[in-house]
């Protein structure tokens, strides 16, 4: 994040020249799916996308968030190629409040599909902008202007972007008909650009929320409530208030917190205040470590996705599979951060103007969260400044806004002084949203020619998106207070996306199908989005199922899923990915049990395709596994940036492999099995396989996020590669127990 | 007082004995290289070297430092004067979100110092308490092979 001077109306009137390049009025209509909020005719910040500076840079707004999946690099490279400008010398302004479009979410991977597109169309108009003008300075037309690294050029003149803006401010909107350079010319798409901040964490440079200095700032930590469930009988404050270096201890109704001067004396005053603090909970929360025990505890809200009107052919073979995944840790390697700092809005004409808030945060989204804060303070929202700084990956939903609003309570004790409150790593565990149990089942038949003839299946689970914004009773802390907001219902996201239903539609042509979705509305427990939602384990039972098919047709496993689907895309890949596997066969030693399983699917069945081929080795004493290799093909359409798509696909294979192979959590009288790392355990270097990308670039399709592509497809393959050495098909998640394979 | 001797310099600080490490390198010294990650010793991201070997800062009281020299990622090398680990690291664009990336730096660090030519396994093995959630282990490994291979500053 490089800093400019905010933007807004007054600072661009003071006479340095630019061009702004602004979304339209009608945002909302131009790009489809587009979250960009419809610009306010009363504010005084403008919407930007773009600004073309007078010191020859040029500055991108996006309203995503860098989380470590390599967005800004990607994004310079689309301005970079799309303006004609050197690459060096663009910045990228993210998620910020005051300062950048208002995007939403980043998440479901779309960013590089609705951000990226957003800012190709704004530089697209800003190079026609910046040309119409030269032509107009040089007299001549428009056809014989051209550009290249930042230079306007005609016969004999050149001028600099700046030079041709001068000292006036010119601002465009984005009509999306200003024309879009073709693929073949991209000089930096396609390109494995290096990141910048890369080069700032290897040296120790400020970079992280955890970086953040700021004058005068105190150091806080909370007390959480022991259980779930947990409501405060009673507190001693005054121990606690009384130790070295302490400046308050923070009570509102159960929510409890200190703040000192210096971190070590935050640590210690909480732990006395926990020791201080007495909690009763009526009704601690168990439930079964057997998921499909656990759903089948709690009523559910059908949905038929797809309903079939001919029974299954009774006479044919029948497949039957059952997914059981237990609820899963985002297990962020830092735990959740914020800073806060409650000060007089200098701006503010009214003296008594009410006190403005400004929130630091690796929330996934800072105009949700500025909602929610809004809302749960009873602020008008441009009274908060909510500005995203990075932390250690996120993966989704986990404690990030709830620490941003613990943040708030506890800075409201020290109007002026910025507080920062990190969590512990027991907080991170005990008391962020956890990715939801869910069982998936499939009932499959086969014809007497090897053909599916049916197919029903039916998912069940808990809800995998409870964000605040909108639905602000979702951060913990508002629940705690003096005057708690009640728990609000679980959000239940609509296919096509889908949530706990993404990907249960098969991409695969199937007859007499069936889908059905079983939502199940209670909350005992916190659960919210975990990278991939539902897809994770949907593909993993769908592919499950397609080489159990397979092994019955006596079919190749890639060649039956061939037999099963028209998408062209998809069978390209599952070409491509069957050239691959009998390039390299498996080598088999005696006595070893050792197998190869594929998996495939289209994320959300419409996002990046991704298939993949997975070695395991299976001790047949010990019954240790080895996955010895991981190697896969990815079509995300134009490809922006190689290397980081490969950074996202393998990094989200290693982190499937580690959720299916060891990671669970478990509830009992109201406590998260989950403590620290010890009763967490991931995966670590010693079980990391050979990994081996494929892209398969497709330059004249729409570029399409990776990042959520291939946990469904390597949990798939991971199952199925166990299958065929052992001869059993793993289905409850994790597959290991002790390190050693589950008994099936 | 606790004298600590940091990156070459020397640091007095007024401060309790048990403070952990950790706290007086970031907040004290206004160090960013060491991370927070768990408090417990448990991922490695506040990993710091103590006369050349892997420490975890965020589980070492102050006061067991005395009279050590403490290096911390800052000190390893800078971008006029990089170590081969951290040029290693961005040639290799060995991370993804990069929480992980000092602790992985430092301990890959006292490893070159042990065994300069170290194999994958020996990589795997020195590493294997480390962390990362991202999962860039392979990337890593990577850096670590090509920093052997250019030299090891001392």
């Amino acid at each position: 994040m490089i800093s400019t001077a905010p933007l807004s109306r007054r600072t661009l009137l003071k006479g340095t020249g630019a061009l702004l390049v602004v979304f339209s009025i009608d945002g909302r209509r131009l790009f489809s799916n587009s979250y960009a909020a419809p610009m306010s005719t009363k504010s005084t910040r403008i919407g930007a996308w773009l600004s073309v500076n007078s010191d020859n840079t040029v500055t991108i707004f996006t309203g995503k968030s860098e989380l470590g999946q390599g967005l800004s690099v990607a994004f310079s490279q689309i301005a970079a190629d799309e303006l004609d400008f050197p690459l060096d010398r663009i910045h990228i302004v993210t998620a910020d409040t005051d300062r950048t479009p208002n995007e939403g979410y980043t998440y479901g991977s779309l960013s590089i599909q609705r951000s990226g597109g957003a800012i190709r169309n704004a530089a697209a108009e800003a190079r026609q902008a910046l040309r119409k003008l030269a032509a107009s300075r040089w007299n001549v037309p428009l056809a014989e202007v051209s550009m290249h690294e930042g230079l306007l050029l005609t016969a004999g003149r050149e001028l600099s972007y700046a030079q041709v803006l001068g000292d006036q401010f010119y601002q465009r909107q984005v009509t999306g008909k200003a024309p879009l350079k073709p693929a073949q010319s991209y000089r930096y798409v396609g390109q494995s650009i290096p990141r910048q901040d890369i080069a700032k964490v290897v040296f120790g440079q400020a970079h992280f929320i955890q970086d953040l200095r700021l004058d005068n700032m105190l150091f806080a930590r909370i007390v959480r409530p022991p259980t779930l469930g947990s409501r405060l009988s009673s507190v001693d404050l005054a121990p606690a208030r009384h130790m070295p270096q302490v400046v308050d201890v923070v009570r509102d109704g159960c929510f409890l917190g200190v703040i000192a001067l210096r971190e070590e004396a935050a640590q210690a005053a909480a732990d006395q205040l926990s020791a201080d603090a007495h909690w009763h909970d009526k009704a601690p929360v168990s439930l079964s470590p057997i998921i499909s025990e656990a759903v089948a505890q709690f009523p559910h809200k059908v949905s038929r996705l797809r309903e079939r009107t001919e029974a299954a052919p009774a006479t044919d073979r029948l497949v039957r599979l059952q997914i059981e995944r237990p609820f899963q840790s985002h297990a962020s390697i830092a735990p959740s951060t914020a800073v806060a700092l409650w000060a007089k809005d200098k701006w503010a004409k009214d003296k008594w103007a009410k006190d403005k808030l400004t929130v630091w945060s690796h929330t996934q989204g800072v105009f949700p969260l500025r909602k929610a804060l809004a809302a749960v303070l009873g602020m008008a929202e441009d009274k908060i400044h909510v500005i995203h700084s990075p932390s250690a990956g996120c993966y989704g939903h986990n404690g990030a806004d709830d620490a941003a609003f613990d943040a708030v309570l506890l800075a409201r004790a020290t109007p002026g002084r910025p507080v920062k409150l990190q969590w512990t790593r027991a907080d991170e565990f005990q008391r962020e949203p956890y990715g939801p149990a869910m069982v998936s089942r499939v009932e499959a038949t086969l014809d007497d020619v090897g053909l599916i003839s049916s197919w029903r299946f039916v998912v069940t689970g808990f809800g995998h998106s409870n964000r605040p914004g909108g639905a602000e009773g979702n951060l913990i802390s508002a629940r705690l207070t003096a005057k708690p907001l009640p728990l609000p219902p679980p959000l239940n996201i609509r296919q096509p996306a889908g949530g706990l239903d993404r990907n249960a539609m098969p991409l695969y042509d199937l007859p007499r199908l069936e889908v059905v979705e079983r939502f199940i509305e209670a909350r005992p427990v916190l659960t919210s989005a975990l990278r991939s939602l539902g897809a994770y384990a949907n593909v993993l039972a769908i592919e499950s199922v397609m080489d159990a098919l397979a092994e019955v047709a006596e079919k190749h496993p890639i060649d039956f899923r061939m037999t099963q689907l028209s998408d062209s895309r998809g069978l390209e890949l599952l070409a491509a990915l069957r050239k691959m596997s009998d390039e390299a066969p498996l080598r088999r030693g005696d006595g070893d049990l050792i197998g190869r399983g594929y998996g495939f699917a289209r994320y959300k069945n419409m996002g990046a395709y991704y298939a993949a081929l997975l070695d395991v080795l299976v001790d047949p004493t010990s019954r240790t596994v080895s996955v010895l290799q991981v190697k896969g093909i990815v079509d995300c359409g134009l490809a922006i940036n190689p290397d980081g798509i490969r950074n996202q696909i393998e990094g989200g294979a290693l982190q499937a492999l580690s959720w299916t192979l060891f990671e669970e959590a478990t509830y009992a009288d109201g406590r998260v099995s989950a403590q620290s790392w010890a009763s967490y355990p991931i995966l670590t270097f010693n079980e990391v396989p050979l990994l081996e990308t494929v892209i398969l670039d497709r330059p004249e399709a729409k570029s399409l996020g990776v990042g959520e592509a291939s946990q469904g497809p390597v949990a798939a393959a991971l199952a199925n590669a166990i299958a065929a050495a052992t001869g059993k098909r793993p289905h409850a998640i994790p597959f290991l127990e002790g390190g050693r394979l589950r008994d099936s | 007082m606790i004298e600590l001797r940091v990156n070459g310099k020397k640091h007095e600080f007024d401060i309790d004995p048990s403070t952990p490490l950790l706290f007086v390198l970031r907040n004290d010294l206004q160090l960013n290289g060491p991370r927070f990650g768990c408090g417990l010793g448990q991922c490695g991201a506040c990993t710091v070297l103590m006369d050349g070997k892997a420490l975890r800062s965020c589980v070492m009281p102050v006061q067991a430092l005395q009279g050590r020299e403490i290096t911390t990622l800052e000190g390893l090398g800078t971008p006029a004067k990089p170590h081969p680990l951290q040029q290693a690291f961005i040639d290799q664009q060995a991370m993804q979100c990069g929480y992980c990336s000092n602790g992985m730096i430092m301990t890959a660090a006292a490893l070159l110092e042990q065994l300069p030519a170290p194999s994958e396994n020996d990589i795997n093995t020195a590493l294997a308490a480390n962390l990362c959630r991202c999962g860039s282990h392979p990337r890593v490994v990577k850096a670590v092979i090509q920093a052997s291979k250019s030299g090891t500053q001392s």
